[in-house]
């Protein structure tokens, strides 16, 4: 599975992409928030994990940006805040799960895994309903 | 009285020195040799005040005032182009500076990043050694950073990458010696990667008069002290101000610290000690004596009187209802609101009566909270008369 991470803290964003690898998926990081849209475009990831607080946009819009333009791309959002109504904002906007910081970057993986899971049976569903 | 004149006696020592160095200037001018004479690219300044010092006392008493400040025009007029010259050169040193700092931080940060990495997921032996011969401030500073972002096997590793490499001495020293935002910066080092032996460092910080110190000491020690840790709550005499006690809260929940008894600062004679305590007591929903809050409303600290009034409605406090309609007409009007949330707790007969009683007196804001809180045939009552 392709996955960008975007996200600000360089060592952060290295840790997730090394335990990402590990469990076999193609990852790649982008810490200059301002490209980052860009980056979804070339790379054109089945997951996208990015955090909420970019230093030069606004997290949510990028959000909802992906979701208007790349309506496949699985959104995982990141935060440390934990207030309910950023997390329903975030959900609403197109988001697909939301972890919040500090988390254990293996269960990124097993969150990811699941969210492919669910989207693949989701998918399944709808195709077997369409043929029959 | 000489720290109320300071600026006076800067000023007057200022002039002084001005004249002062007017007189060597006019000294410096009447003379036909100097230190520097024949070196062109100095002496011209001299060449030309003597030129002109020259002219000045040629020409008699045309130009006596002139005469006389020339040379400390001449002085003024040297100071300004120095001044010009250092300050231009001093920024560009320190932008160079500043520039090159970056290059380097950035530079060795990607080392460190890529050695704790290693350790993570590689070699740990290699990134150990390599790990030791980078730069130490970076390297606690991203062991810190990582360790607070994750969870699970990942801080654990940094914990003990940290005990390895020996950095809670390094920690320990640049709490001792450093500046003191460098200072704040090691100690949120130290609590967030438990230096416990900091802990008797950092104590006597707790009272300093920088609050930005004080209050990152008092947080180390939250996470830190094995003992009593909030004893500074005690001896402060300084505002602990709001954001700070938003801190504080956030301490105890994240290291589940056990609740002291905040009904004892209560009584404390820093009011802002006495705010915190109640908060706390509201949000951690803390049982005690109930007249110490009770008192309270009868604080001279309108604040106070209002975070008291928050916590005999968030923890029903039935016993404070008497003295809070006794104490009504002589409150403030944000308080008579709280007053009013008080009160709705009770839905007593005479808590009626007594919103009926005070009701052609109050203003409209504190009628609509009192609207709020009582049945629709009593509301029906009011509003008639509204």
């Amino acid at each position: 599975m392709k996955i960008l991470i975007c996200g600000v803290l360089p060592l952060q964003l290295k840790v997730m992409q090394r335990v990402l690898e590990q469990d076999g998926h193609t990852v790649q990081i982008v810490s200059d928030s301002i490209r980052s849209l860009q980056f979804v475009q070339s790379f054109m990831p089945d997951v996208l994990v990015t955090e909420i607080l970019l230093p030069e946009i606004n997290g949510l819009e990028f959000i909802a940006n992906v979701r208007r333009l790349y309506p496949n791309v699985l959104i995982v959002a990141l935060s440390v805040i934990r207030a309910e109504r950023l997390i329903e904002l975030t959900f609403r906007l197109g988001a697909n799960d939301f972890i919040s910081k500090p988390f254990d970057p293996e269960m990124l993986s097993a969150r990811i895994s699941r969210l492919q899971a669910k989207s693949n049976s989701w998918l399944t569903y709808n195709l077997k309903g369409y043929v029959t | 009285m000489l720290r109320r004149n300071k600026a006076l006696l800067l000023f007057v020592a200022g002039i002084l020195l001005l004249w002062l160095f007017s007189l060597l200037m006019e000294s410096w001018l009447s003379r036909d040799n100097w230190l520097f004479e024949g070196y062109a690219w100095v002496d011209w300044v001299h060449d030309v005040g003597r030129s002109y010092m020259q002219m000045l006392n040629a020409s008699g008493n045309e130009y006596l005032l002139l005469r006389l400040l020339f040379p400390l025009l001449y002085t003024l007029l040297i100071f300004s182009a120095l001044n010009v010259v250092i300050i231009a050169v001093l920024i560009f040193v320190r932008r160079w500076l500043a520039l090159r700092n970056l290059t380097y931080s950035t530079r060795m940060t990607e080392k460190v990043d890529e050695a704790l990495i290693e350790y993570l997921f590689g070699n740990q032996e290699l990134a150990r050694e390599n790990l030791k011969s980078l730069n130490k401030g970076i390297v606690v500073k991203e062991i810190v950073s990582l360790y607070k972002q994750t969870l699970g096997s990942t801080p654990e590793s940094l914990k003990r990458l940290f005990d390895e490499l020996e950095l809670d001495r390094f920690v320990i020293r640049r709490i001792r010696f450093s500046r003191w935002f460098t200072r704040i910066t090691y100690m949120d080092a130290a609590q967030s990667m438990l230096v416990y032996h900091a802990e008797d460092l950092i104590t006597p910080y707790q009272d300093v008069s920088n609050p930005y110190v004080r209050n990152a000491a008092q947080v180390a020690c939250i996470n830190l002290s094995t003992g009593n840790a909030f004893s500074f709550l005690d001896v402060l005499e300084d505002p602990l101000p709001v954001w700070h006690q938003i801190i504080l809260h956030k301490a105890m929940v994240r290291n589940s610290i056990p609740l002291l008894d905040f009904y004892e600062y209560l009584r404390s004679g820093n009011d802002t000690v006495v705010l915190f305590a109640l908060n706390m007591i509201r949000l951690f929903s803390q049982t005690g004596p109930e007249d110490e809050v009770t008192a309270l409303v009868s604080h001279p600290n309108p604040v106070v009187r209002r975070n008291a009034l928050r916590v005999i409605r968030d923890l029903k406090i039935y016993s404070a209802i008497g003295i809070i309609k006794q104490l009504f007409h002589n409150e403030t009007l944000r308080n008579q609101v709280d007053m009013i949330y008080a009160l709705s707790m009770d839905k007593s007969q005479e808590t009626f009566d007594f919103y009926k009683n005070i009701w052609v007196e109050t203003p409209d804001n504190v009628r609509m909270e009192i609207l709020k809180h009582v049945g629709p045939s009593l509301k029906k009552m009011l509003q008639a008369d509204f």
